[in-house]
């Protein structure tokens, strides 16, 4: 007996040295904290945003886009000339930028990622752009490139510069067929940014360490990155409050609310590119008309969802363009919440509580049909689940019901790309070059995105004629018109413009960090340690 | 006697809060009066409902009479009012808290059971009977057919259970509570049908089967009259454990994310929406949680004392 | 021999009769068709198209049941989607992380179990005996990612003495060779624990109960009768007599762990077998869902087989059937 007492002191012992053993090394890294994993190192198969925001630090690209979403300043390009036509682009590239395992970075090199973005073996997700716009990319020498437009927009400059710029004696080697087959350009990835990368333990950590061939000798400040992966929320965040995680993205507004006072931690807000909205699916006869549609905008009280939910971290939507981007039309103010204009607007469309059952019923094609409808939503977004509740009561006030279905987020995107659904309350992220053809243009209601099968023919027209128009001035009053237009047609609710809400520990100088739309890490490079 | 004396009180305890489980909880388990002022509240927290006379309500976490005017804390703001226009002031306890949107953990707790429990209990009465036709079907006619049903058997028991079930909840759309209780039933059937058939095989041989069929009865009606309900009895001590190990299962789903979709509640998904908020709202997952073991712990109990008083 | 020769024979009979029903599950079930659309209003029906057949899913089902079939065969089990390697690989990849925390909860379950049932079972009736008992049955009642949280809550939000995720720190491999042992301790602990505790109760219940049986045998009441000191009795005839079916019930317990490993690894984010199996269904990487199903069928096969062969040479009675 007393030999098992003394083993349970041993074992309490050993559990207190466990517990209280932590070595610390040099602080001269920041931790980054990410609920998911990137998904490749090459930047042809990823598609997660946050892979994007990574592959960033690793990869240079011809130029820098501004946080104005329209300028571009020189990175791996020095400086570009435009021929008199404006079809045809000259890059003049670096002549001191290499490749991690030392091979020079040339014009080859972008020539050969032209190839690679659009192949069809590849697939690249965003490759259907720059397949119709760019004719051809040819490298003239090591340093000089010339890219061809088959025809004079807005963004040309945005559409040669998504194109990942990738070492060609690398990619070279595995035929694009196999690529998707091939966890070889994951195992050592040879990149030419500020950044390159240590390690990679999936699941686990990202370690990203100084390149010290980089090209601008003073960047990066910080010379050691470590991304670490827990995919539970609540911990994660933790962590980040313990300060052992330093910085971290897509904080909920109820914890930032909550700890804004804490002094070892700084939350910086920026207003998103994306915005949340509930689709009106119009081949449900309900829905098929305006002022429904409009009534059912009065009768949700969003802005009490945005106090409550987001605990004010949002701003209303209005439109298709989030507010920060410039073909945003500022002159369109929200639809405010007014209940007896709802129930106004809905009698003028027929519908009345003619059986006193509560419930707002109609005669459609000689049937009795109730005001009933589903709304669904993906599983994985915990806001838009208390946000569809909060609707459901709302319109509850009007003698709406609405029932409320949360899906997987595949199952989610099946129903909408299947038009399988009455209502969804869903969000986009928007493309910094504005076109709004893909989710309301009569032709994207078969097969694109038009999942509300939204259709007006003047719509069409216009859309048409400003997503091509090369003065942006001009293409602005037109992007207005547009916007009119579905604000008067309301395909969409439009609910709100959700604020990021970044946390970012006090060791970083705050000065030093930017974060905006384009990325969280936009100059990470730049930070410096206090 | 003392044993089915419990098993029975059990069975009508369980019976009672399944038809009363909507009629006790103290609030809406759904819905939520205010989002706003009644979120995130600790156990044992106390708010006010305050009736004016114009029929309108507010709810206050604090209030205060003096001079004629009643004063007010909301969770972000405070005001007064006079007293006059006040027409009753309601006390609310919610003695488990409050849920981010402001739902009462017990009420929800409460109202989630049922479903656990129903899923529970009807995929197992469903699994029951069809390892029964099963084992009845293999034990009667034997031979070939036989070896086919006790090969499928086979293969189906060396799944393991959970990673299945997982896989196959996770990949149908339009997850229901029935297509769920059809899943769990489907899925749980290969232990009793061997139990039955075992049982069947044993009777046959018996001696007052041998001497039934010598006087010459049809062997159908030997089967279904004499052999089956004495094959039968003994798995039904099995049915207990299995509504434990399935309400586990289904918890486990819902934990996970595959199970039954909010805002209906379960314990299981209830757990995990509270696991996701674990550091501000540390009281959410107790109450469902300690509310499985209970349950999956009465189950197990009561299959515990049926075999003792077997053996 | 030809009783293991038998059992063996069915294993792989039964193994192939899973990899069928496996496989037609997933394509049969209306739903698993490949999607790899991410909100993205500029992904077309085309591009759908090009990615499905970059990875052979657009021919008919039977070239690719045949396909799969030479997958298994050559031992790759299909090529994962997302990480773009053979699903072997990944499994064993993912296989060692399960196992630092499944060897320590097996030991701990198997160690503390039987411990606590012989301890139980020799205080049988006393006061000891039924609080162990009775607590037994809780902590076998206990649902173990409810189990898990109240743990994380306890000892890493509010102690603090442990860390709640992963296997190891960030920089782990700048610690030297005693540091690294502690730290993969500390992040081992409560995962294992967790994932140990159900079983270890229920290995203590049924280590008592044979305790029990073996107690009650004619044998050892002869030996008692005889007067033989106690504790030769108790290490002499009871131990091992009623340790056999405990061992041999190690084979029957593999599988519970990898079930166990799903939620565990999900709540103390470890990239294991149960994590990947959740992130392949959720990603929609079915061969990788398809290859760790069959895989960890493979296992409880295995692990029948070997509690069969371990029962058969304990128990010489067994191999006349």
């Amino acid at each position: 007996m007393r030999i098992n007492h003394l083993l349970f002191f041993l074992s309490l012992i050993t559990l207190i040295t466990l517990a209280s053993c932590t070595k610390e090394i040099e602080k001269n890294y920041i931790i980054i904290g990410s609920t998911i994993d990137i998904d490749s190192f090459n930047p042809y198969l990823s598609t997660s945003l946050f892979t994007q925001d990574l592959l960033d630090r690793v990869y240079l690209r011809l130029a820098t886009e501004q946080e104005d979403y329209k300028t571009f300043t020189p990175l791996l390009a020095k400086r570009w000339e435009w021929s008199k036509d404006s079809t045809q682009i000259t890059f003049y590239l670096r002549n001191d930028v290499y490749w991690t395992d030392g091979v020079k970075t040339t014009a080859y090199d972008v020539e050969f990622s032209f190839k690679v973005a659009t192949s069809p073996e590849v697939a690249w997700l965003n490759a259907e752009d720059i397949i119709r716009n760019i004719e051809f990319v040819k490298a003239l020498n090591e340093t000089t490139l010339i890219v061809k437009y088959r025809y004079v927009y807005p963004y040309q400059l945005t559409d040669i510069n998504d194109v990942w710029i990738i070492p060609r004696h690398i990619y070279e080697k595995v035929p694009f067929s196999e690529w998707r087959r091939n966890g070889y350009f994951d195992e050592k990835p040879v990149t030419n940014g500020p950044y390159k990368v240590a390690r990679w333990e999936r699941g686990q950590v990202i370690e990203l360490i100084k390149n010290e061939n980089y090209f601008d000798k003073n960047y990066p400040k910080i010379p050691r990155i470590f991304v670490k992966i827990v995919p539970n929320e609540s911990n994660l965040l933790l962590q980040f409050l313990n300060g052992e995680i330093d910085v971290l993205p897509s904080i909920p507004p109820a914890v930032a609310e909550k700890y804004e006072n804490n002094p070892n931690v700084k939350f910086i807000k920026y207003p998103f590119l994306a915005y949340e909205y509930i689709g009106w699916n119009q081949r449900n006869q309900i829905f098929a008309d305006k002022r429904v549609r409009q009534a059912l905008s009065y009768g949700i009280n969003v802005d009490e969802i945005i106090k409550v939910i987001l605990r004010g971290n949002a701003v209303r939507a209005t439109s298709p363009f989030p507010s920060i981007f410039w073909a945003h039309n500022e002159k369109l103010k929200p639809y405010p919440y007014n209940p007896e204009k709802a129930k106004k607007l809905l009698s003028e469309a027929g519908w009345k509580d003619s059986d006193g059952d509560g419930i707002l019923d109609k005669i459609i094609n000689n049937k009795k049909v109730d005001f009933k409808f589903t709304l669904i939503t993906n599983a994985e977004n915990l806001t838009r689940k208390e946000v569809a509740t909060a609707i459901q009561n709302d319109l509850l006030k009007l003698g709406i019901k609405m029932e409320i279905q949360v899906f997987e987020f595949n199952t989610f995107m099946r129903h909408i790309l299947n038009r399988n659904f009455d209502a969804v309350l869903s969000g986009w992220r928007v493309a910094t070059k504005p076109d709004l053809a893909t989710l309301f243009h009569s032709e994207a209601i078969k097969t694109g995105h038009n999942i509300v099968s939204y259709s007006n023919p003047y719509f069409d027209k216009l859309n048409d004629s400003a997503a091509v128009l090369n003065n942006l001035s001009q293409a602005k009053i037109l992007w207005d018109k547009v916007q009119e237009i579905i604000y008067d047609d309301q395909p969409y609710t439009f609910l709100y413009e959700p604020v990021r809400i970044n946390g970012i520990s006090k060791r970083i100088d705050l000065k030093t960090v930017r974060m905006n739309s384009i990325s969280f890490l936009y100059n990470l490079h730049e930070w410096e340690l206090k | 006697m003392k044993t089915q004396r419990k098993i029975l009180a059990i069975a009508i305890s369980i019976i009672l809060y399944l038809s009363f489980a909507d009629i006790i909880i103290p609030f809406d388990p759904i819905a939520s009066p205010d989002k706003q002022n009644l979120s995130n509240l600790p156990p044992f927290s106390k708010a006010y409902e305050l009736t004016f006379e114009t029929g309108e309500k507010i709810f206050v976490l604090n209030y205060r009479i003096y001079d004629g005017f009643i004063y007010y804390d909301q969770k972000f703001s405070s005001g007064k009012i006079e007293i006059k226009k006040l027409k009753k002031i309601k006390t609310l306890l919610f003695i488990f808290g409050t849920d981010n949107l402001g739902r009462d953990v017990l009420s929800r707790t409460i109202y989630g059971g049922k479903f656990s429990l129903i899923i529970g209990i009807l995929s197992s009465l469903f699994a029951f009977l069809m390892g029964t036709f099963v084992g009845t079907i293999s034990g009667y006619f034997g031979g070939i057919i036989d070896k086919i049903l006790m090969r499928a058997t086979d293969v189906f028991l060396a799944f393991p259970k959970l990673f299945l079930i997982l896989v196959i909840v996770a990949f149908i759309p339009n997850q229901t509570i029935f297509s769920l209780i059809l899943i769990l039933s489907l899925l749980n059937w290969m232990s009793i049908a061997r139990f039955v058939r075992a049982e069947f095989l044993r009777l046959k041989e018996m001696e007052f089967i041998l001497a039934l069929e010598s006087i010459g009865l049809p062997g159908l009606r030997i089967a279904m009259k004499h052999i089956l309900p004495n094959a039968i009895a003994p798995a039904l001590i099995n049915i207990p454990l299995m509504v434990g190990d399935i309400i586990l299962t289904e918890s486990i789903l819902s934990f996970l994310g595959f199970g039954i979709q909010p805002p209906t509640p379960t314990w299981g998904n209830m757990i995990s929406e509270a696991e996701k908020s674990l550091i501000s709202t540390w009281w959410l997952p107790i109450l469902p949680g300690i509310l499985i073991s209970g349950t999956v712990l009465i189950m197990n109990w009561i299959s515990d004392i049926t075999f003792e008083s077997r053996t | 021999m030809g009783f293991i020769l038998k059992r063996l024979i069915n294993s792989i009979f039964l193994s192939f009769g899973i990899a069928i029903v496996v496989f037609l599950l997933l394509r049969i079930l209306p739903s698993v068709s490949f999607s790899d659309i991410y909100l993205n209003p500029r992904l077309s029906e085309e591009m759908i198209r090009r990615i499905k057949s970059a990875y052979g899913l657009d021919e008919p089902i039977s070239i690719q049941f045949l396909n799969w079939l030479k997958e298994i065969i050559t031992g790759n089990l299909g090529f994962s989607f997302i990480y773009r390697k053979p699903v072997i690989n990944c499994i064993m990849e993912s296989l060692s992380s399960t196992l630092t925390i499944g060897i320590p909860a097996l030991v701990f379950s198997f160690g503390v179990g039987i411990l606590i049932g012989i301890q139980s079972a020799r205080n049988r009736g006393k006061l000891i005996d039924r609080i162990t008992t009775s607590s037994l049955l809780v902590l076998y009642s206990i649902p173990s990612f409810w189990l898990g949280i109240i743990l994380i809550l306890l000892f890493s939000y509010t102690f603090r003495l442990f860390p709640p995720s992963g296997l190891h720190s960030f920089n782990f491999n700048e610690l030297n060779f005693f540091e690294k042992i502690f730290d993969l301790l500390r992040h081992i602990f409560l995962p294992a624990l967790t994932l140990g505790t159900p079983p270890m109760a229920a290995i203590a219940r049924f280590t008592r109960n044979t305790m029990l049986k073996v107690l009650s045998q004619t044998y050892i009441k002869t030996a008692i009768a005889k007067g033989l000191d106690q504790k030769t009795i108790f290490y002499r005839h009871i131990l091992p007599n009623a340790l056999l079916p405990v061992i041999t019930l190690f084979g029957l317990y593999l599988p519970i762990f990898f079930a166990g490993s799903i939620v565990i690894e999900e709540i103390f984010s470890i990239p294991g077998i149960g994590k990947s199996t959740v992130d392949s269904i959720l990603q929609r990487d079915y061969p990788l869902t398809v290859g760790i199903t069959l895989f960890v069928s493979f296992i409880v096969i295995l692990g029948n087989l070997i509690s069969d062969i371990l029962y058969s040479i304990f128990d010489p009675r067994i191999r006349l059937k």
